[in-house]
């Protein structure tokens, strides 16, 4: 079933519960040829059990890499330049010893990306990967694990599970192996799941039955959802919660209700206006010109301002910073939404 | 609003009953085993000016059956009339003739340019070919090209790796076009793009056909797009048609169960409609050996005992141009009138 925003906001009306999740500031960069690039500049955001925050972007925006950052997975040539991952319970992971992090990763926090033959190893049945979290997080012999695995299998919606847990990916349909990959990320009830684009490789009817098996894990289970994609119609239908991300930063922040009722950014606006839909047949889509800004050579100024039809002087003077609307959660980083732009 | 209602109406394509088998095995040794049947009797029209939607999933032979009306493919059987040509049974000279009427647009930008190649050179290509112009003109006549879709004539010596996924896929259209074509087969040709690029190269197709009375066959899994684009759609599932009809009727009335499904499992950017998702259960059946009867039954919500026997079921009109491929209609929408 799915929580509706308006049951969100009435929720959130009482005491909200402590954030199991809180990024702050995050900063990862990466060096290349051609200079350093801040893939993730200054992101902050913060998830609460049970919750699916959702975070949609283009390629390049930094979604999959803020990700990867709250994993630990960052290698060089990328590294984690400044901020904050506080998981509850457990305090700043950015801190934490590979060893650490490694009993935390499949355990506390697991990850589902969105190719599902290139993160399943080839050369192992899917059961023995599926047992592999078991008995590295909970100490279950071989055939408990096994057992477990099959279970894991039958529960995600895998027909004659004892079966399919022998064989290989490549044996298993792009739906199956994803639900494989959920199989995995769920073996050890983590409180918190990140989510690369589940769907995009799959087909649209799969890819229903895999939304709604996160949102019975997520019900069931209580785990908090980072669903991070490019799809506003999987952002709608999911997110309680969504950042909107351009060029390494949160442009936008509200409850799912609020974006897309009352846009506030021009990108987001954008990018609304941007999707095919009944209406449109037969008229020009309002398209966003031009292209997503080398990280590299970022404009000075607010980044989105070469592309944005609202660009006016102050947007080259100076970067906004992302404003809280007030009375609300609504949080924008534009200056047409800011008290006192820069003169 | 465009006005499309002055659009002529006699078709341009006209397929009937077109088949494309993959022989397959069953491994090293065992030789040939099968029949792999990617599009199984394929009968549709295409008027001259119109877009026709072709959507499906991955495995249904749609982009299958793009290739055999480009003649990229031989057919297995059948036949494609385009204007007054049997394109199926050509020699090789006319053949060359009809690459030139019948164009292509590929998904992946990046794939389907040669990386060695300029965008200059890929644009001319065609034109040397066919032998078209001189070299002073077919220079004019690239620079034409690049700024028809939307590209500077000075990035005419750039090579694909150096254009974003947005300007390759017009390089991608700017080839297509340099032998004046009637039609194109786009295999979708914005799923590789970003959301925002998408609009740009849908908004460039939709003006090219304006300008240039293009038809094009739409072919794409996106649902959104097609409803978008196309004046009329037709569904594929398992190498055959399962539904065709007008933009609007498909859009407002799909009477295919799998249409339905795929109509309700497609999420829509909007958090305050709550719908029921039909889900689908069970996977694709195996092309290579179907089951008796109609292809759709094993994950069918409405299956019954007709559809599990032979012969499966015709794709039959259920009002004017609105086609259906299933024989349990009346139960499904007991309230629909059928003739």
């Amino acid at each position: 079933m799915i929580t509706h925003p308006d049951q969100h906001q009435a929720a959130s009306q009482s005491t909200p519960p402590p954030p199991l999740l809180e990024v702050k500031n995050l900063t990862t960069e990466f060096s290349t040829y051609a200079g350093t690039l801040r893939a993730v500049d200054g992101v902050s955001l913060s998830l609460s059990p049970g919750e699916v925050f959702g975070v949609v972007g283009e390629s390049g925006s930094g979604k999959s890499v803020t990700a990867l950052s709250i994993m630990g997975l960052i290698r060089r040539p990328g590294r984690i330049v400044s901020g904050s991952v506080q998981l509850r319970d457990h305090g700043d992971l950015l801190t934490k010893s590979h060893a650490d992090m490694r009993k935390i990763r499949g355990d506390l926090i697991s990850m589902i990306f969105q190719e599902p033959m290139t993160s399943l190893n080839p050369v192992f049945r899917v059961g023995w990967q599926i047992a592999e979290a078991l008995r590295l997080h909970r100490n279950m012999t071989k055939p408990e694990a096994a057992e477990q695995a099959v279970e894991l299998l039958d529960r995600v919606g895998i027909g004659s599970p004892r079966q399919r847990a022998r064989e290989f990916p490549h044996q298993l349909s792009g739906g199956m192996r994803q639900r494989v990959m959920i199989a995995m990320a769920m073996a050890c009830a983590p409180s918190l799941l990140l989510a690369d684009e589940p769907t995009t490789a799959l087909d649209v009817t799969v890819q229903a039955q895999i939304l709604d098996l996160m949102i019975q894990l997520k019900d069931r289970d209580g785990a908090a959802i980072l669903l991070i994609t490019h799809d506003m119609g999987v952002i709608a239908e999911m997110a309680q919660k969504v950042a909107v991300m351009y060029a390494g930063v949160v442009m936008e922040e509200a409850a799912v209700g609020d974006l897309f009722d009352n846009p506030m950014h021009p990108y987001t606006q954008g990018l609304l206006d941007s999707i095919p839909h009944g209406t449109s047949r037969g008229k020009a889509l309002k398209a966003i010109p031009g292209i997503v800004p080398n990280l590299l050579h970022l404009p000075t100024g607010c980044r989105y301002r070469d592309r944005c039809p609202a660009a006016h002087a102050p947007c080259a003077r100076a970067e906004p910073p992302l404003h809280q609307m007030s009375g609300t959660t609504h949080r924008v980083r534009c200056w047409l939404h800011h008290p006192e732009p820069p003169k | 609003m465009i006005d499309r209602t002055d659009k002529p109406t006699a078709p341009i394509l006209q397929v009937r009953d077109l088949k494309r088998f993959f022989s397959v095995s069953d491994g090293l040794l065992s030789g040939t085993s099968g029949e792999l049947r990617a599009v199984d009797g394929v009968t549709f029209d295409i008027k001259a000016g119109e877009t026709l939607g072709l959507v499906g999933e991955s495995g249904c032979g749609k982009s299958t059956l793009g290739r055999v009306i480009a003649r990229l493919m031989p057919a297995t059987s059948g036949e494609v009339m385009f204007e007054d040509r049997d394109i199926l049974n050509l020699d090789h000279r006319t053949l060359l003739a009809l690459r030139a009427d019948i164009q292509s647009v590929f998904q992946d930008p990046f794939a389907s340019l040669n990386p060695r190649m300029t965008a200059f050179a890929l644009i001319q290509e065609p034109l040397i070919i066919h032998k078209v112009g001189t070299r002073e003109t077919r220079r004019a006549k690239v620079h034409d090209l690049l700024r028809t879709v939307g590209l500077r004539p000075e990035f005419a010596d750039r090579y694909p790796h150096e254009f974003s996924g947005g300007q390759r896929q017009r390089i991608g259209i700017a080839r297509a076009l340099a032998l004046e074509p009637k039609l194109l087969i786009l295999d979708e040709p914005v799923s590789a793009l970003d959301v925002s690029i998408q609009a740009q190269i849908i908004n460039l197709l939709a003006e090219l056909q304006d300008r240039l009375n293009l038809t094009y066959l739409f072919i794409s899994h996106d649902l959104g797009v097609i409803q978008h684009v196309a004046d009329r759609v037709a569904v594929m599932y398992m190498g055959q048609i399962v539904e065709l009809a007008d933009n609007e009727e498909f859009y407002a009335n799909p009477r295919h169960p799998y249409s339905m499904a795929l109509l309700s499992a497609l999420p829509l950017p909007d958090p305050h409609i709550a719908r029921d998702r039909i889900l689908l259960h069970g996977d694709l059946p195996d092309l290579a050996n179907l089951p008796d009867g109609c292809r759709f039954q094993s994950r069918c919500a409405h299956v019954s005992a007709r559809c599990r026997k032979s012969p499966e079921p015709p794709l039959a009109a259920v009002s004017p141009g609105h086609l259906v491929r299933c024989w349990n209609l009346a139960d499904i929408h007991p309230g629909a009138d059928t003739d």
